[in-house]
């Protein structure tokens, strides 16, 4: 070292270490110490603003675009097999199919250190219910063909689809024609209820005993000549005892818009022409679920009233202390109808020939629809896909997949169902 | 004191020189001491996190359906761009009473949440329109729609001033396809839509 | 004789100060969030702008017909080699939304389609060419379910045969063959500041 001596600056003899670089050096480390510390402090600031939740997102997005993807795989292979023949002519094809997918899809998020595999649980065997002509009418096809009450298809859980388009003009009129002429003052009558004993209607039973109707029918001289009108009759009422008048069971009725001569009634939605309709949501909220049948009703009548029916007219009329009003109406009814003939003395009676005569009979609707059921419905009442109206088709109702997902810091593991695309509601 | 021990000359001044320039140097490190945590001070840091997180959390199912990332829907749009409207946040993916509530931030920050669609072709003061709920209850933009009820941009605060510095965070969100009004989903066109959350 | 000691000596010392203050200026200056283009934010936006795109086109079910948009022999009909579209995006909504996103911002989208050759092989099949991505660049991907009846379109948009039909990536031999999948496809966007 440098011999570097201040005794003659102070007047000691002290010899001095180099103590400015010392102190530099010291301030030099302190320094370094402090890139060191915020160093940390940015290596923080780095971590934790990366895409934060990353994970547990993709595993989410990746579990909606499994359930997409197999729907997919669902909707392929029931258009492509379209068959009316055994489940497995279906179910075969789409379980080869799936398997496929989710080897690739394993292999796929291999390639990035994840760990995805779907696997098919159990499949369940539905039926694509369908008529595409509208001019025809709603009787049955297949071996009975022609019959005019009919049911479509047995113990159902939950029909997907549930949707009927109807030609208005085809539906019963309420409020004028052959109608008027049996009931004296159509705005007047008692007893409105009488007439849907002739209207086309969905009936749906269930395995209690339950049976919920729907009554679809119009009304252009009382109601709207443009409206579509749907009555339900939920389970525990009688149609034939309501005490209303035709046009307050218009008032009670769904309505809905007609356009180009037709419109549509979505049970299982729950709307009437696109507008709501709250009755109708009785189906999904009471029957889904729950086993079930759905029958169509008077999809032709023959315009005959049975006894049973009569009866109870009569004695509605009688219990209202209207009955000779009906008595008398019956009387120049069956008169004008039957110049030639004296009275028969019984009411009821005349009452049946006289319903008989004005001709109520006929088709009682006509239009498209389409029921996706998950049973395998009524096969004797259907034709095969390709042959004329109304088909039957034989689908994947819906699959039950078990989805298992690991990634960097996520893990999931998921057991869904997932329907074919015409089966959602 | 004799000078026959001093073999050095003007020790004085090379002392004085030295500590001298020791000291400029010592001062001028001090001075910049303080830029050394200038970046981790400066408030702007924070307005990028939080910018991104309140974009991450209303474009992956906050503005709709939970389940659906990515995608918004109507009643939680102008339940969350109408204030007065609060009652209708059910199933949506934010409770709370004010935007702020919603997002979850502090009075410290302010939020600007806006809803465009954009139009590539048109020129730049026309690129972007923002959305809005039409009188029919569908989504629409002010470029294609004359009767918009609820607008969709939403602040917690008075817009920036001119000396603010505004983080912009951007994602892309598609909206339902039952309430899109200003694209065909039917006909294969898309309804995506670019949300901007700006915080300052 | 001995110089200037002290002078050297603190001449040092500064040098010594300084160039540790240089040090822990440069480490520190520029922080992860630092308003810079390569900031993390920046990166947090351009990955969230992708998968934001990718997830509009699926659910406007318009990135299937934009990837079945295919020569029979496995190109895209764009102006770059092997068929790539290079100077515009891909015709038809997929385009429209990549251009509504990423048009104008100084954005640049490279695409490319990854599917299986074997059980343990892929290929890829470039979509999009717009230059080689930056070292800042980030990647979205989306899998995408390619059947063997889905149809495939030509230039015009016709549909010109089915991907089982005319197998332009040339796989119907070595996978899925025994079932209705074709193939299933990774599209993959990667996006970076130009």
């Amino acid at each position: 070292m440098a011999d570097v001596n201040v005794a003659g600056l102070l007047g000691e003899d002290r010899t001095r270490g180099q103590l400015i670089l010392i102190t530099a050096l010291l301030l030099a480390v302190l320094f370094v110490g402090l890139a060191l510390v915020l160093n940390s402090a940015i290596y923080v600031e780095n971590v934790s603003t990366r895409d934060s939740g990353d994970d547990s997102r993709e595993v989410l997005d990746q579990r909606a675009m499994f359930a997409g993807d197999l729907q997919n795989t669902i909707d392929n292979a029931n258009a492509v097999t379209n068959t009316s023949g055994s489940y497995d002519e279906v179910e075969d094809p789409f379980k080869r199919a799936a398997a496929n997918w989710s080897s690739s899809v394993e292999r796929d998020n291999a390639k990035t250190g994840g760990i995805a595999s779907v696997r098919v649980d159990s499949t369940t065997e539905g039926a694509k219910l369908s008529q595409t002509n509208s001019t025809r009418n709603f009787t049955d096809g297949g071996v009975n063909s022609g019959n005019p009450d009919w049911t479509l298809a047995e113990n159902v859980t939950d029909a997907g689809t549930f949707q009927l388009e109807l030609q208005n003009q085809s539906l019963i009129d309420m409020s004028g024609g052959a109608v008027s002429n049996i009931l004296s003052d159509t705005d007047q009558v008692l007893l409105g209820g009488v007439l849907f004993h002739e209207t086309f209607h969905v009936e749906v039973e269930t395995a209690d005993g339950d049976v919920w109707r729907a009554y679809m029918f119009q009304a252009p001289d009382i109601g709207d000549e443009d409206e579509l009108y749907v009555y339900t009759e939920e389970p525990g009422e009688d149609i034939l005892t309501i005490d209303q008048t035709v046009s307050s069971l218009i008032g009670d009725s769904c309505a809905g818009d007609v356009e180009g001569g037709t419109a549509t009634v979505d049970i299982r939605n729950g709307t009437v022409g696109g507008s709501p309709c709250s009755d109708l949501s009785y189906y999904e909220d009471e029957i889904v679920g729950t086993e079930h049948n759905i029958s169509y009703r008077n999809a032709r009548t023959d315009g005959e009233l049975d006894e049973d029916a009569a009866e109870k007219i009569i004695d509605r009329y009688n219990s209202d202390g209207r009955l000779d009003e009906l008595e008398d109406g019956v009387e120049s009814l069956f008169n004008l109808l039957n110049p030639l003939l004296g009275l028969l003395g019984n009411t009821e009676d005349e009452l049946i020939d006289v319903w008989d005569d004005v001709g109520l009979g006929g088709d009682r609707a006509s239009g498209t629809y389409e029921v996706v059921v998950d049973s395998s419905g009524e096969r004797d009442n259907f034709n095969d896909v390709g042959n004329s109206d109304p088909t039957a088709q034989t689908v994947v109702y819906s699959a039950e997949i078990v989805t298992t997902q690991r990634s960097g810091s996520a893990s999931l593991t998921t057991e869904t169902e997932v329907r074919w695309s015409e089966a959602e509601p | 004191m004799t000078m026959t021990d001093r073999t050095r000359a003007q020790t004085t001044l090379d002392f004085a020189i030295a500590m001298g320039i020791f000291l400029l140097a010592v001062s001028f490190v001090f001075t910049f001491i303080p830029s050394l945590t200038a970046p981790f001070v400066d408030g702007t840091q924070e307005q990028s996190v939080v910018s991104d997180r309140v974009a991450n959390h209303l474009a992956e199912g906050g503005l709709g359906d939970v389940n659906e990332p990515g995608v918004v829907a109507e009643p939680c749009l102008s339940a969350f761009f109408n204030e007065s409207n609060v009652s209708a946040s059910d199933g949506c993916g934010f409770t709370g009473n004010n935007t702020g509530e919603h997002l979850g931030i502090s009075d410290r920050s302010d939020v600007e949440v806006e809803l465009v669609r954009v139009y590539p072709g048109n020129p730049a003061t026309d690129r972007e329109s923002t959305l809005c709920l039409t009188d029919s209850g569908t989504v629409s933009d002010y470029n294609q729609s004359s009767d918009c009820d609820v607008s969709y941009n939403q602040s917690t605060a008075a817009p920036p001033s001119e000396g603010d510095s505004v983080t912009v965070s951007r994602r892309t969100v598609t909206v339902a396809s039952e309430d899109c009004a200003f694209a065909d989903p039917s006909n294969g066109e898309a309804c995506d839509v670019t949300m901007y959350v700006r915080v300052w | 004789m001995r110089g200037q000691a002290y002078t050297l000596e603190s001449v040092i010392a500064a040098l010594l100060i300084l160039s540790a203050l240089v040090f822990a200026l440069q480490v520190t200056t520029v922080t992860p969030l630092s308003a810079s283009t390569s900031s993390q934010h920046i990166e947090n936006q351009q990955r969230s702008a992708a998968s934001g795109a990718l997830t509009a086109a699926t659910e406007a079910e318009a990135l299937k017909p934009a990837v079945s948009q295919i020569s029979s022999n496995g190109t895209y009909y764009g102006e770059g080699l092997d068929g790539a579209y290079v100077s515009d995006y891909p015709p038809g909504e997929f385009g429209d939304i990549l251009d509504r996103t990423f048009g104008g911002r100084g954005l640049a989208v490279d695409i490319k389609i990854s599917y299986q050759t074997g059980d343990t092989s892929w290929q890829r099949l470039q979509m999009v060419q717009r230059g080689s991505p930056s070292d800042n660049a980030v990647t979205a991907s989306k899998q995408l379910t390619l059947y063997d009846s889905d149809p495939i379109y030509d230039k015009n948009g016709d549909k010109h045969g089915t991907w089982n039909g005319t197998d332009p990536l040339e796989v119907n031999d070595q996978v899925n063959q025994n079932s209705d999948v074709y193939n299933v496809v990774t599209v993959e966007v990667t996006v970076w500041r130009m």
